[in-house]
């Protein structure tokens, strides 16, 4: 991508989270009671509500608050949970990793289960496999993810025992850092249903796109004339169908990564899982809203910030776009 | 990847797709089930149910009486998922109208008149794609109070943007056919030719789109009422699965409560998908066109 | 290309015989199962191509030049079948090779240029690797194979810069350029050229046939040469095939067959392109359009559109017979040739 192009991207990224944030902040103050309501809790101590209140700047006129909340934002301080009376910046931080784990893990697993079925697919069209998966593939599309979960957390863990039953780590469990912990075999254990879930529920996307892409792919002109240099059928699927049908997957992807932390909500529900999905529902529920806007930007500053990358990575991948 | 082509709807070629017959059959079987609910289902599905005996029909397996079962409370699960169609219908086919309507209008403005009107509308698409979808949902929920209604808001708020790209490339190879060059000259407006010339050749497309909309729509409601923000007036099957799974319905093992409500929503959903599975490019929303 | 500039070529030779043949197509037949029905788009084609030799495999769309240049590749679309016929080419017949033997020849000995080379080059790769990727099919590599891939861009003209360009930033005539360059990188006995020439404008065209023309004599290259337009294969091509409905109807070298056409197809189309020689309100277009080649007629597929048939041209099919060395023509009344020839020059003949 030229440096022009890329420059106007990340203007437009900025530009989408700005407008974001500002929705955020007109819409938290749409709540009943006073702007403080935001962010004082009756129950903090005096001392407290008045470091928040300047912080903020809860008794000045609108404009000024708005410019003090941008402000916050850009330092990351965005004030103090009222469930547990910590900075809302801190609890999320700890959050984040668990939803990036799972969220990665199973785009990982869609993505590259999709890609092959995908081209597999298109390379036995008409046949009765195609027949069969088709149909059992747009269903999981079809598919709440959060009743797939459920249905498999009673089958392989409450039924049969095999799996945790929620959570990231066993109760009591505990681990010398934060790197062991992601990569002890009890995370790993508790991070399986979920990901599992997520990734059938996921692969749809890649699996019909690709196969799509192939299909239509393998009928362009450059395809047949490979075959008329008499390359070999590998080279042809591989080296020219496959890597020209792969840049929408790509894109999907990196657009992927964008929705799936939104999404996961669900899924953190219904394996008690820790992340910022969790944590939004958590908050929202107990009317805690420092907690929740916290929650609510950082997962629309994620799915903001990878629409820009899948933009970048398309056009790097395609030589065609972006050379203006 | 190969440039936008005008996309025109053969119905006499969908009529022979067995996938668009399945899936107007499941949406037409639906729509029955709703529509006669009441006779359908034994029950009222808030009821709470008590045996001959006197003592609470609670989480009864399977018999003639009740032919899924009662959840814990004592509630007709058959009735509950009879009623639950009547919520997926209405939740499902209104929001799916807004957001294509919406989707389409913007898709029309933006293709035909171009420049900056275009330019204004795609950044708002951009915008509204950025925002999560269940997130907001679950805020808007909270805020607004938890009525099927608001979910419906929310989802029109954020979901058309895929239909109006969609809609928007094809109005843009439209608008250079000779016909619409032709009423150009002949002095029509711009308002009629969008109407009168270029709306007849979306809305096949639009329509379609529909379909899938429906689907994301019952999805998005189910996940919003499982995570606790649903109408609690009404039944639906999302609600039906919250209670399910709050009710420890998992651990002990009651299949015969969480198990059917999701296989109406896939089926549903299914269906969605099917009816326009010849047109596959709205299964996937590109990023630009 | 609006001269109609007869040259005495090498096409002589092959008239002669003693020119070995390199190719021999002997009543070719593919058809495509349509919704329709079975289209049989080749039925019964019959030509040769020697050693060194270009030929102009010429008619109008639709007439199966493309259908019966792409079989002898072996590669043609998902509902075609070649379903009769022989081709022999270096004495072994092509039909008859099995699937590895048909793919081992494929660019090594007989090459395609493609109609559209827009369409033809991977988007995703640059012009060398693509040059590399050819090259490897001929076992050559590493340094061996870029010293290759420069040498060829020099043959067609290209200045090596190219090596590093994506398709999409080349012209259309760059693009046809690389297109040859490719073909001839194993150096082939044959080069099927898909209407080269056709998607670029008037002087590109010219100077990529000159390359072509200039190419073929130096590396002694034998070239099929698929055009609509007689005047392209007039300027360059050592012998002629005229196609019409499936099936060729004249065949001879170049000077021959358009001094002395001996079918009235053949006739027609001489007329139908401007010379200056001549005056220009001679240029008359051959009315009526080809038969449906879902249900072929009986008797000779020109008679609905003859000037010159007879009540036995719509009955019985007439044969491609030798009316000279090396002059095949497909008409009853070919040894009235000649006076046929000066009524097809008057517009009147050719009115309904």
């Amino acid at each position: 991508m030229s440096l022009k192009a890329l420059l106007q991207r990340l203007g437009q990224t900025v530009f989408i989270l700005w407008v974001v944030t500002t929705l955020l902040f007109f819409l938290f103050r749409l709540m009943p009671g006073s702007p403080l309501a935001a962010y004082i809790d009756p129950t903090m101590t005096a001392d407290q509500q008045a470091i928040l209140l300047h912080q903020f700047g809860l008794d000045q006129p609108l404009w000024k608050q708005y410019v003090l909340y941008l402000m916050n934002m850009a330092r990351g301080s965005l004030g103090v949970s009222f469930i547990y009376k910590e900075p809302v910046g801190g609890i999320l931080l700890a959050a984040l990793p668990n939803t990036l784990l799972l969220t990665l893990t199973s785009l990982l697993i869609a993505y590259a289960f999709g890609t092959l079925t995908g081209a597999l697919l298109a390379a036995r069209r008409g046949t009765w496999l195609e027949t069969v998966t088709l149909p059992a593939i747009l269903a999981t599309r079809a598919l709440p993810e959060f009743w797939l979960g459920m249905v498999l957390l009673a089958v392989f863990s409450f039924s049969m025992g095999l799996l945790p039953a929620g959570g990231a780590t066993s109760p009591g469990a505990s681990f010398p850092s934060a790197f062991a912990r992601y990569t002890s075999l009890d995370y790993l254990r508790h991070l399986m249903l979920p990901a599992l879930t997520l990734a059938i529920f996921l692969q749809g996307l890649p699996t019909l796109l690709m196969r799509s892409n192939m299909l239509e792919v393998m009928q362009e002109e450059f395809v047949v004339m490979s075959r008329i240099k008499g390359l070999s059928e590998w080279s042809i699927i591989m080296r020219h169908a496959a890597r020209n049908a792969l840049l929408p997957v790509a894109t999907a992807l990196a657009l992927g990564i964008g929705s799936s932390i939104g999404g996961n909500v669900v899924i953190e529900s219904v394996f008690s899982w820790p992340g910022l999905g969790r944590r939004l529902v958590e908050a929202v529920s107990g009317s805690d809203y420092p907690l929740a806007q916290g929650a609510f930007l950082m997962i629309a500053a994620a799915q903001i910030v990878m629409n820009c990358v899948a933009d970048v990575v398309y056009s790097t991948l395609d030589p065609r776009v972006g050379r203006r | 990847m190969s440039a936008t082509t005008v996309v025109t709807v053969s119905w006499r070629r969908q009529a022979r797709d067995p996938y668009f017959i399945a899936g107007i059959s499941i949406y037409l079987a639906f729509l029955l089930i709703a529509v006669f609910a009441d006779q359908i289902a034994p029950n009222a599905p808030k009821d709470i149910l008590f045996l001959d005996n006197g003592s609470l029909a609670n989480a009864l397996p399977p018999s003639a009486q009740f032919p899924l079962g009662t959840t814990t409370s004592g509630c007709d699960i058959f009735s509950q998922l009879v009623h639950g169609s009547q919520s997926a219908l209405i939740v499902g086919i209104s929001a799916a109208f807004v957001v294509v309507s919406v989707g389409t209008l913007v898709g029309l403005l933006a293709g035909y008149f171009g420049g900056f009107v275009d330019a204004a509308l795609m950044r708002i698409a951009d915008i509204a794609l950025g925002i999560p979808l269940l997130p907001f949902v679950i805020v808007l929920a909270a805020f607004l109070g938890p009525t099927t209604w608001n979910v419906v808001l929310a989802m029109s708020l954020l979901l058309w943007p895929n239909s109006a790209r969609i809609i928007r490339a094809q109005v843009l190879s439209l608008r250079e056919r000779a016909y619409i060059e032709a009423a150009r000259t002949a002095g029509s407006g711009h308002f009629r030719i969008l109407f009168h010339h270029i709306a007849p050749n979306i809305l096949p497309l639009a329509l379609l789109f529909g379909s899938i909309a429906i689907g994301w729509a019952i999805l998005t409601e189910a996940s919003v009422s499982f995570l606790g923000f649903a109408d609690p007036d009404t039944t639906t099957w999302g609600f039906m699965l919250q209670d399910a799974y709050v009710s420890q319905a998992l651990s002990r093992g009651l299949y015969n409560w969480f198990v059917p409500p999701g296989i109406c929503i896939v089926l549903m959903v299914s269906a969605g998908f099917f009816i326009s599975r010849s047109y596959e490019q709205f299964l996937f929303p590109r990023l630009r066109d | 290309m609006t001269e109609l500039v007869t040259q005495e070529t090498t096409g002589e030779a092959s008239a002669r015989r003693d020119v070995p043949l390199l190719l021999s197509v002997r009543g070719l037949r593919v058809s495509y199962r349509t919704p329709r029905g079975t289209m049989h788009a080749v039925d019964g084609a019959s030509f040769d191509v020697g050693q060194a030799e270009m030929l102009g495999l010429v008619g109008e769309s639709g007439c199966g030049k493309t259908t019966a240049a792409r079989s002898l590749t072996g590669v043609l679309a998902g509902n075609a079948r070649v379903t009769g016929g022989s081709v022999t080419f270096t004495g072994r017949d092509l039909l008859a090779l099995d699937r590895q033997d048909a793919r081992a020849i494929r660019w090594t000995e007989i090459a395609f240029v493609p109609q559209s080379a827009m369409n033809s080059l991977d988007p995703v790769y640059r012009i060398e690797a693509q040059l590399l990727e050819v090259l490897a099919r001929g076992n050559i590599r590493g340094r061996a194979a870029r010293l290759r891939a420069r040498e060829l861009l020099d043959m067609v003209g290209l200045p090596h810069t190219v090596l590093a360009s994506f398709p999409h930033q080349l012209s259309g005539g760059m693009r046809q350029r690389v297109a040859i360059a490719l073909a001839l990188a194993l150096n082939p006995l044959l080069v099927i050229a898909d209407e080269p020439v056709t998607a670029l404008d008037v002087i590109v065209q010219r100077e990529v046939l000159d390359t072509m023309r200039d190419l073929q004599r130096r590396l002694h290259v034998s070239v099929i040469m698929i055009t609509h337009d007689i005047s392209v294969v007039a300027y360059c091509c050592d012998s002629i095939a005229v196609m019409y409905a499936g099936q060729v109807v004249e065949s001879g070298p170049s000077a021959v067959l358009l001094g002395q056409a001996a079918h009235p197809y053949t006739m027609g189309l001489c007329n139908a392109f401007p010379d200056l020689e001549r005056a220009a309100d001679l240029l008359v277009p051959i009315q009526g359009s080809p038969p449906d080649l879902h249900e072929p007629p009986t008797g000779c597929r020109f008679a609905a559109r003859c000037p010159f048939a007879l009540e036995r041209c719509a009955q019985e099919p007439p044969p491609l017979t030798e009316i000279a060395p090396g002059h095949r023509a497909a008409c009853w009344r070919s040894g009235e040739a000649a006076a046929l020839r000066v009524r097809a020059t008057e517009a009147s003949t050719w009115m309904p």
